[in-house]
């Protein structure tokens, strides 16, 4: 059955334009395989030994875990299908049941490691957080975390259930941080793992943008709080969600999460609005979901009344304009 | 009776936006009553325990498979929904090769690629394609609104017969109303839903009933034409007697009221034997049927329909319903105006079968003799109606022949219906209205009197509105009554005051 | 009374959909006209021939053409051999020639095929003389018969004699087997009349060297998977009927190695030399392909899949899978197309070929979605080539999910002709073809879209009907 699906289709060659770090000795070294997990238009994902690798166009970006490729064929229609064999001979990788294979000589190597700004003042961060919230709020979905947004730039709201659940593990979190208490942030987060509707549940892109708030702005506790997280998720979310937590466990994010952080916080106020209304288009829920962390994680430590705020939400599903 | 079901799919590797897709269809079938879509995280799954809906939930489901779990009104639409996700879950390779042309099916065939669940044809063809139209929609398990006419009695056999076989409706040909679950089917009014079930014969007499018994205060479940040849000996009254019997069984209905032209007696005789055994009062109405017969079958004879909406009202409702306002006009008052030798009714009408409750009134009134001098007109008929549009809809015919009427020395009163409702002219009465005052001005110049009498068939919430259209009429002097029976009455009492006066002259 | 609630289709006066949408309930308006050419006898037919699971005539047709499909779309066609037509084609015995499109007599035969018959008498032998291969054929003396009866298909005139060499094509999934001659390529060829000394010195090539290096060859690759071929050949630009160079290209490129180590150098060279200056090499096998799967599907009683649309020169012919083996024939006409520089339509001979089997089996003109460049032959745009496609889906039961054209999504191509569906809607099947000159040995003049002409089908499901005793 799969001889004669291979022969259906004509062989395709990609080209690797970028590699991520944190995962390129994996897929250059010779001998190494995997097995296909997910097919999207614009995606593969790859169970490989250690984790798992995305094949992705070019146009969506550095992710930690990925092989960015040219040219841009709709991925899910050239006879790439779940459970198919990966393999790699250090230089090219290939999936030969849809001959398909993706040359990974001459790409360049791409870092997911967040940037870090130093010296920001509390008051631009809070500022700069506080405004893209309430872009957010005047335009986020009403799905995933959206009606957190609204309820935290101080709309009248119904936050919902998620949102409730979401603001009342922020609050938590950020207590512990402020106190240095590192056992009781990653136990404040635990809930929000595989929390929530979409592929990579609302929690666990809330978590990601929590980490990422917190390792642009250089808190002392990032990387460690981030790691606790990405070692509870284990087995408790989806593949894919698991693997952003594993990265995000080492400070390192997608490129346009990267991007987002830096233009919210350093931008003129037109790159900052860009950025909020790129990253509310992330996927269904993915964007505002991860922005509500992010902006949490930018304030951490700096913003006196936040966890009021956060505990305001969680408290009683409405808020008082 | 609701149901909790889960399905699982596992290794359900789609992106967020293919899920929401899903799930916001899945919320919005039929028979849903809450539905949700996640992927199996254990946090997910104490969610879904929480909201209620993961009593029997496979325990071995894991992160990465995903599970939509509903509560639904029952165990078929559960299924219907679970099927709808897995064929969205399969993917959407038929939606691409259909893309870049919106096109719009042609034949039955296409139409049910495009909407599968189709359960319902309205066909208003020329009547010679009708018949195989109808027949490939009762193949496809469709109940058929057949309005077209000019199809063979044959063929009306068959399709009835292959309708009673596969339980399904075929209401027609020459079928001008229905309602279906408050659903409006060609003429019909924007009735109150409520607890008496109508099979009708003939579609004004539908609208009129229906009409009077939302003004009574009781309101429609089902309303089944059944075409205007039912009850005729070749077709013996095959969906008349499957009517009947869905609405005995109809959990909805408390009262059913049946309405035709005097059946065939063969016919006759089935249909009072089928509502004798009836275990819900039935209304009879058989447009000037032998009464005795029907009382005799346990059954409620009614002369008009007037009367068979207000004993249904009763039944209905409980007690005896307000009877109708009657008419304000004084027909002696009426007849005073008039000049010697006006003594005839032109009866214009649009609807056929109150052209006969008409002719019906006027014979019990006036005498078999008498009524027969009468011209009561059916404007719809088809010998009005080639190469025209019916009178329902286009007004042009009726208003020449009222100018006519306005002229003729001989007429002393015109008679008229005004029928309201779906797919009728906007503004009916308004369209008459420049013709009534010219047959007004063209008696005054023959120094006669005339007597515009009319009734409007239909309800507040009509598209033309109730009130309204009577304002317009009785801004032009038309007299109104409460319902055709009623109209007809008073223009037989005019004529007759007029006849009288005549010989004490 | 309705469970899901009130879901009309409206049928007739459009102005009856609106009440309905405003109480809320979904109804779809057709946009209707009368079916089957506005003749009611003939709709009325097509609706007691149609799929009803209550019905004794409802549930037959809808089986049979369950069936039908299943076999069509099953089917497994793959190159076996290359054999000699005398030895390989059943039936064909003696002084016999079989010729494409429905059976014909001398009398009638268009320029084209009677060149092509003097050609071939000539080839074998009969005759020495045009002249007195004309007198062979006038005087009876030689058989003529369909292609189509004996398992076989042939382009254009599809004229097959004994001695030519046939490719042998089996359907391993149901075991039955058809036949083509090779292709000769384009210009002076027999298939379109030519009859001079370089058509027979050709045909000789064939018989002598060519048919048995490839039979060689085929020995040592074993049977070659045709369907396969085709598959890749439709995501390549190819559809099956007119554009057969990528096809043509993958057999070679499968076959070169084998015929290198099989044959002498100048056999090889011979043979790839022939095969790289004749991109339409594949269509042949294409056909044979595409007659094996409609083989296995035919003689299914009470199926309405049509199994086989042919033309020679003066009649088009159909083939309904329940009707058994008679043809409902009309009069063809010329293909409606774009010309080579001195030609027009005035030149042009009818519709002729057996090579509308592709469409029959879902690709060709049915597939054009898949070789938009076709359009620069046939006329139009590129856009057109897609919507011929979608509308084929109109008139088809199933989507060939082993044949996915990618313009369309990987959408399976529109298989499995229904006659109830052609003559209700009135969609003809669309056939890209070539034109051929009406006079014997000029060739290809042009090449064009031609539609099946609709009678033929109403006439099948006359026929059929009559069959099942079912009266309008």
């Amino acid at each position: 059955m799969t001889q004669t699906a291979a022969r259906a289709f004509p062989p395709r060659r990609f080209t690797a334009t970028r590699i991520s770090q944190a995962i390129d000795g994996e897929v250059r070294a010779p001998g190494g395989s995997g097995t296909v997990e997910g097919v999207h238009r614009h995606a593969v994902n790859i169970r490989w030994r250690t984790g798992l690798l995305t094949v992705a166009h070019e146009s969506m970006g550095g992710l930690p875990n990925g092989i960015a490729v040219d040219p841009p064929i709709a991925l899910d229609q050239i006879g790439i299908v779940p459970g198919v064999r990966v393999e790699s001979d250090g230089a090219t990788l290939r999936v030969p049941a849809a001959s398909v294979a993706v040359l990974l000589v001459g790409a360049a190597s791409w870092s997911p490691t967040m940037p870090v700004l130093r010296g920001l003042a509390a008051g631009t961060r809070i500022e700069r957080a506080e405004l893209a919230l309430a872009l957010a709020a005047d335009q986020a979905p009403r799905v995933g975390l959206g009606p957190l947004t609204a309820g935290l730039a101080g709309h009248r709201a119904s936050i919902g259930s998620l949102g409730r659940a979401a603001a009342r593990s922020l609050a938590e979190v950020l207590e512990a941080l402020w106190h240095g208490r590192l056992e009781r942030a990653a136990s404040a987060a635990s809930p929000l793992i595989g929390l929530g509707p979409g592929a990579t549940p609302s929690g666990d892109d809330l978590l990601v943008g929590l980490a990422a708030g917190l390792a642009v702005t250089d808190h002392p506790l990032a990387g460690a709080f981030a790691a606790g997280v990405a070692r509870d998720a284990a087995g408790l979310t989806t593949s894919v969600a698991e693997s952003y937590l594993h990265h995000a466990g080492r400070l390192e994010f997608s490129e346009r999460v990267q991007t987002a952080a830096l233009a919210i916080l350093t931008g003129p106020e037109a790159e900052l609005r860009d950025a909020v209304s790129a990253a509310l288009a992330w996927g269904a829920t993915s964007g505002v979901d991860l922005l509500v962390g992010l902006l949490v994680g930018i304030q951490a430590g700096v913003a006196p009344r936040l966890g009021e705020r956060l505990r305001a939400c969680a408290g009683d599903g409405e808020v008082a304009a | 009776m609701s149901v909790v079901r889960q399905r699982v799919f596992r290794n359900a590797y789609r992106d967020s936006v293919e899920l929401m897709r899903i799930a916001s269809e899945i919320e919005r079938l039929p028979g849903v009553i809450r539905a949700g879509l996640v992927m199996c995280t254990p946090a997910n799954l104490a969610i879904v325990a929480e909201a209620g809906l993961g009593k029997g939930l496979d325990p071995g489901a894991g992160p990465n498979d995903m599970v939509v779990a509903l509560a639904a009104n029952d165990e078929a639409a559960a299924e219907a929904a679970f099927e709808r996700a897995a064929s969205l879950m399969r993917g959407a390779a038929a939606e691409a090769a259909g893309e870049g042309q919106r096109f719009v099916p042609t034949t039955i065939s296409e139409a049910v690629a495009e909407l599968p669940e189709a359960n319902l044809a309205l066909i208003s063809t020329p009547g010679t394609y009708a018949a195989a139209e109808a027949l490939k929609a009762l193949k496809r398990g469709m109940h058929v609104f057949l309005f077209s006419d000019n199809v063979p009695v044959e063929d009306e056999i068959e399709l009835k017969q292959l309708g009673v076989r596969k339980g399904l409706l075929v209401m027609g040909p020459d079928c001008g109303t229905a309602i279906l679950d408050g659903v409006p089917l060609g003429f019909a009014n924007a009735v109150r839903r409520g607890k008496v079930g109508l099979v009708g014969a003939s579609g004004t007499g539908l609208q009129q009933v229906t009409c009077l018994l939302d003004a009574f205060g009781a309101g429609v479940s089902q309303a089944i034409g059944v075409g205007g040849r039912d009850l005729h000996e070749e077709v013996g009254g095959l969906m008349m007697l499957a009517g009947l019997e869905r609405l005995v069984a109809d959990q909805e209905t408390d009262v059913v009221v049946l309405i035709s032209k005097p059946p065939a007696p063969s016919v006759a005789a089935r249909v009072l034997e089928a509502a004798s055994a009836a275990s819900k009062p039935v209304v009879v109405n058989f447009l000037g049927g032998d009464a005795e017969t029907i009382r005799a079958a346990g059954a409620h004879p009614a002369t008009t329909f007037e009367e068979a909406a207000q004993t249904a009202a009763g039944l209905s409702l409980g007690g005896t319903p307000t009877p109708l306002e009657d008419y304000a006009a004084e027909p002696g008052e009426l007849a005073a105006g008039l000049a010697a030798g006006q003594e005839r009714i032109a009866g214009l009408y649009s609807g056929g079968s109150l052209a006969s409750e008409a002719k019906v009134v006027l014979k019990g009134l006036l005498g078999a003799d008498a009524a027969a001098g009468q011209s009561i007109v059916d404007l719809g008929d088809d010998e009005y109606t080639v190469g025209r549009p019916h009178p329902m809809i286009d007004p042009r015919l009726r208003s020449e022949k009222i100018e006519e009427a306005g002229y003729d020395p001989l007429v002393a009163v015109i008679l008229l219906d005004i029928v309201l409702g779906y797919a009728s002219h906007p503004d009916p009465a308004g369209a008459l209205i420049p013709a009534i005052e010219a047959a007004r001005s063209a008696a005054a110049a023959g120094v006669r009197g005339l007597a515009v009498i009319a009734s409007v068939c239909g309800t507040p919430n009509d598209p033309q509105g109730l009130a309204g259209q009577r304002a317009i009429l009785a801004d032009a002097g038309v007299h109104l009554a409460a319902s055709n029976a009623r109209a007809a009455r008073l223009a037989g009492l005019v004529v007759q005051h007029a006849a009288m006066r005549e010989v004490h002259a | 009374m309705l469970p899901n609630g009130v879901q009309a289709l409206n049928i007739g006066l459009a102005g009856f959909a609106e009440p309905i949408a405003e109480a809320g309930a979904t109804v779809l308006n057709l946009d209707w006209r009368p079916p089957a050419e506005a003749d009611p006898q003939l709709g009325m037919l097509i609706a007691r021939l149609e799929d009803d699971p209550d019905d004794v005539i409802g549930a037959l047709v809808a089986a049979a053409n369950r069936t039908a499909l299943d076999r069509l779309l099953g089917a497994s066609p793959f190159l076996v051999d290359v054999l000699p037509a005398g030895d390989a084609i059943p039936g064909l015995t003696g002084r016999m020639l079989l010729h494409s499109g429905p059976p014909i007599a001398w009398d009638h035969m268009c320029g084209p095929m009677r060149g092509a018959i003097i050609g071939a008498s000539l080839f074998e032998g009969w005759a020495a003389t045009p002249e007195e291969a004309e007198r062979l054929a006038e005087g009876g003396e030689i058989a003529f018969d369909a292609c189509h009866h004996h398992g076989a298909v042939g382009p254009m005139a599809g004229v097959v004699s004994p001695s030519m060499p046939v490719v042998v094509v089996e359907n391993t999934a149901a075991g039955n087997r058809s036949f083509a001659t090779l292709n000769e390529g384009l210009g002076k060829v027999l298939r379109f009349g030519a009859y001079d000394g370089s058509v027979l010195e050709r045909l000789r090539w064939f018989r002598d060297l060519f048919g048995p290096t490839l039979s060689r060859a085929l020995a040592a690759t074993g049977p070659i998977d045709l369907k396969s071929i085709t598959a890749q050949a439709l995501q390549m630009g190819d559809e099956g009927h007119n554009r057969n160079v990528a096809a043509t290209s993958l057999f070679v490129r499968g076959l070169a190695p084998t015929l290198v180590r099989t044959a002498n150098e100048a056999d090889a060279a011979a043979a790839l030399d022939f095969l790289r200056g004749n991109d339409h090499f594949f269509l042949n096998l294409s056909m044979a392909a595409c007659k094996a799967s409609l083989d296995a599907a035919h003689g299914v009683p009470g199926s309405t899949v049509v199994t086989a649309m042919s033309r020679n020169g003066v009649d088009f012919g159909v083939r309904l899978s329940g009707a058994g083996d008679a043809w409902y024939t009309a009069p063809v006409g010329v293909p409606d197309g774009l010309y080579f520089p001195g030609y027009g339509p005035e030149d042009a001979n009818p519709d002729l070929g057996d090579s509308s089997i592709t469409e029959t089996c879902g690709i060709g003109g049915f597939a054009m979605a898949s070789a938009p460049a076709i359009v620069r032959f046939v006329g139009g745009t590129a856009a057109d080539a897609l919507n011929y496609t979608r509308e084929m889906y109109r008139i088809t039961l199933e989507r060939n999910p082993a044949f996915a054209l990618p313009p369309l999504g990987f959408a399976g191509s529109p298989t499995g002709i229904d006659a109830r569906r052609v003559v209700e809607s009135g969609v003809q099947p669309v056939i890209n073809t070539g034109i051929a000159h009406k006079l014997p040995g000029v060739g290809q003049i042009g090449a064009g879209i031609a539609r099946a002409p609709l009678s033929c089908f109403a006439d099948a499901l006359r026929g059929l009907a009559a069959q099942l005793k079912v009266a309008a």
